[in-house]
């Protein structure tokens, strides 16, 4: 199972990270082991994590397609496709925050019709193929791809889909428990699914240790050991990926917001065997 | 910034560091780069581009000339300016347009027609949003190293909307050097130095010192296609206009390579650094003047009369709601008009009689007022001669 880690937006003096603060960061995520590096957004943030590091992937979980313009959107995708050298992983997504929604002027309701016409668009784009009145003419020397894993729940519609039109399926660590991922997991290994990603699962090894029941969400907010055994089950089910984000212990940094230093990222590396295989 | 190397293969982030840290090592003060979606044409997407150039350079400028803001969507847009401001430590500058090319608009399905109401509604929305503010539902509440968002300059064209915009609301205007000649800029940038004007640009101007030299009219495209002689000849007199940048994009005079997709050479970069004296300051070492805010559109109906009876077609407001310029037709006999900067005293005028153009500059000094008028014209008679509405002259 590959190990990937969320970017921290602030550092542990509550200063926004500059552009040498996401470097060095993404330096000492590569460098302790870890096999991407993944944020929601912004790209901008991803590809200067791209610019300091040679190996890890990058990968957004997840991008909300719908709040974007597709031709627009396309050209930013093939973009960081070029400049990471063939790296980047896009997760995308409909969206659940409604706020976000209005924040843009987009309708909240059609958001699935929506991602899912965008993301023909775009892959259409990216062939070099004409959507509407735009054609990109993607670069004939540009690495092929870039990857696209569909973020959803678990239902058989979304399964299917990830099945047959992505690279991947990425479902949220933060808000599923174990029984849930179990389930989902055998669903779409029959449908024929490939590439299973646990995103944004929140890990902070100072907190108490206690067993996971399989019904809870599922975290590792407890102990170095008990996040290994949690960690563990997560792979016995068959995960190609997990990506952590680091949780601040005292519970005042937002998400993406708590930073890291290199022993912990040292801690949480060993916490899952080395995985041999690079992405696909 | 090129988007190819010499041998038509497509830059990756080593090869666009390397232009860059070259760039800023000949001692050039910015690094620039165009925007644009057309159908059949690979061009990528700039804000992204130019990260790699920012994180190879530590002391110079990097922006756009221009980004095209209607074909984006304006929270994530504002969101996107915010990010780069922080990952550049303040030297990103957004030049920002409108766009010309119709098909740009055509592939994301933006109306063409509509392209100025929406870029001015979106930078709107974008400044605000960049300032703090609540737009809608959004809020992106900006980091306070970040508020204010990037510096933001027009690209526009001479328009006296345009040009009073661009002093009120923006912190500079910049206009291309591909489609526009000695003549115009002279004449666009007193009126936007009488306006109150800052920061003056020139963009787009395309280089060659290989090139065979030819006769440039001051009517014809400026350009630097030249041997570096007359080069510097050239920018001389931009800088003598009073442009305080001018932005070059490298271009081959043979056509085996595309604009924008030329290289760079190290050799030339160096010559063409050598052409005019360095400027060290940097936009980021002077603390930026809050930007005024919605002016007030031109009053239905193509204008009003103003008390004394003139014909305002715009008033500009500050962002306390103070009127700081007004403009508008101000002859009935001959076609004239005037754009008046209220705060600092100013008047710009142009006349056109009998086939003719005149322009006229009018500054207060020590409460006198000093005329100007270019090439050897005689201001006092020009402005004795103006005619107004109120028969009394028109200031």
């Amino acid at each position: 199972m590959r190990l990937g880690m969320a970017l921290p937006l602030r550092s542990a003096d509550g200063r926004p990270v500059d552009a040498a603060g996401v470097a060095a960061r993404a330096k000492m995520i590569e460098e302790a082991g870890f096999d991407g590096i993944w944020l929601p957004d912004p790209l901008a943030v991803l590809l200067t994590a791209g610019l300091a590091t040679r190996r890890v992937e990058l990968g957004t979980s997840v991008l909300i397609v719908p709040l974007r313009n597709a031709a627009e959107l396309a050209q930013r995708l093939m973009t960081l496709h070029l400049l990471s050298g063939g790296r980047f992983s896009f997760g995308v997504g409909a969206g659940s925050t409604q706020s976000a929604f209005a924040a843009a002027g987009v309708d909240f309701d059609g958001r699935f019709r929506d991602l899912h016409a965008k993301m023909d668009i775009i892959r259409r784009l990216l062939r070099g193929e004409q959507a509407g009145a735009a054609v990109l003419s993607p670069w004939p020397e540009a690495p092929p791809g870039p990857r696209f894993l569909l973020g959803a729940w678990h239902s058989d519609v979304s399964l299917r889909r990830a099945v047959r039109d992505y690279d991947g399926w990425i479902c949220s660590g933060a808000r599923t428990s174990l029984s849930v991922f179990a389930d989902a997991l055998n669903r779409y290994r029959d449908l024929g699914g490939t590439r299973a990603v646990v995103a944004n699962c929140p890990v902070d090894l100072t907190a108490p240790s206690r067993r996971l029941d399989s019904d809870e969400n599922f975290n590792l907010r407890c102990g170095p050991e008990e996040a290994e055994d949690r960690l563990g089950r997560l792979a016995a089910l068959g995960f190609d990926d997990v990506n952590l984000v680091i949780a601040d212990p005292l519970g005042q940094a937002k998400r993406y917001e708590a930073d890291f230093t290199a022993e912990q990222l040292s801690v949480v590396r060993s916490l899952v065997p080395a995985h041999a295989g690079a992405h696909r | 910034m090129p988007f190819k190397d010499g041998d038509d293969q497509p830059l990756d982030a080593t090869g666009i560091a390397a232009r860059a840290a070259m760039v800023e090592r000949a001692g050039l003060d910015g690094i620039w780069i165009q925007d644009s979606i057309i159908p059949g044409v690979m061009r990528p997407e700039p804000l992204l581009w130019l990260l790699p150039a920012a994180a190879a350079t530590t002391n110079i400028e990097i922006g756009t000339s221009i980004f095209i803001v209607p074909l984006r969507q304006p929270v994530d847009l504002a969101q996107r300016f915010l990010t780069l401001r922080a990952l550049t430590n303040d030297r990103f500058t957004a030049g920002v347009g409108a766009g010309s090319t119709k098909a740009s608009h055509d592939s994301v399905g933006v109306d063409f027609h509509q392209r100025f109401k929406l870029l001015y509604a979106e930078m709107d929305t974008i400044r605000r949003l960049c300032d703090g503010e609540t737009v809608g539902a959004a809020n992106l509440d900006p980091w306070p190293s970040v508020k204010g968002g990037p510096r933001f300059v027009i690209g526009a064209w001479h328009s006296e909307a345009s040009l009073r915009r661009a002093v009120t609301e923006y912190d500079g205007w910049m206009c291309s050097a591909g489609r526009t000649n000695l003549e115009t800029m002279a004449e666009a940038i007193k009126r936007y130095r009488a306006l109150g004007g800052k920061r003056a640009m020139v963009s787009t101007c395309p280089v060659d010192l290989s090139a065979p030299t030819q006769r440039m009219g001051d009517d014809d495209p400026f350009n630097l296609m030249c041997d570096p002689a007359e080069a510097a000849r050239r920018l001389e007199r931009l800088a003598a206009l009073g442009f305080d940048d001018v932005l070059l994009v490298k271009r081959d005079h043979t056509g085996r390579t595309k604009m924008f997709e030329t290289d760079l050479d190290p050799e030339e970069i160096r010559q063409i650094r050598e052409l005019l004296p360095r400027d060290e300051t940097r936009p980021w070492d002077t603390e930026r003047e809050p930007r005024g805010r919605t002016p007030v559109a031109a009053p239905a109906g193509g204008g009003r009369q103003d008390a004394s009876g003139r014909h305002v077609t715009g008033v500009i407001l500050d962002a306390d709601g103070k009127v700081t310029a007004i403009s508008g037709n101000f002859g009935t006999r001959s076609r004239a008009s005037a754009i008046i900067d209220i705060q600092n005293g100013a008047h710009a005028y142009h006349i056109e009689a009998g086939g003719r153009r005149i322009d006229v500059i009018v500054t207060q000094q020590d409460g006198r007022r000093q005329l100007g008028a270019p090439d050897g014209e005689d201001g006092a008679d020009l402005l004795a001669g103006l005619p107004a509405a109120d028969g009394t002259g028109a200031n």
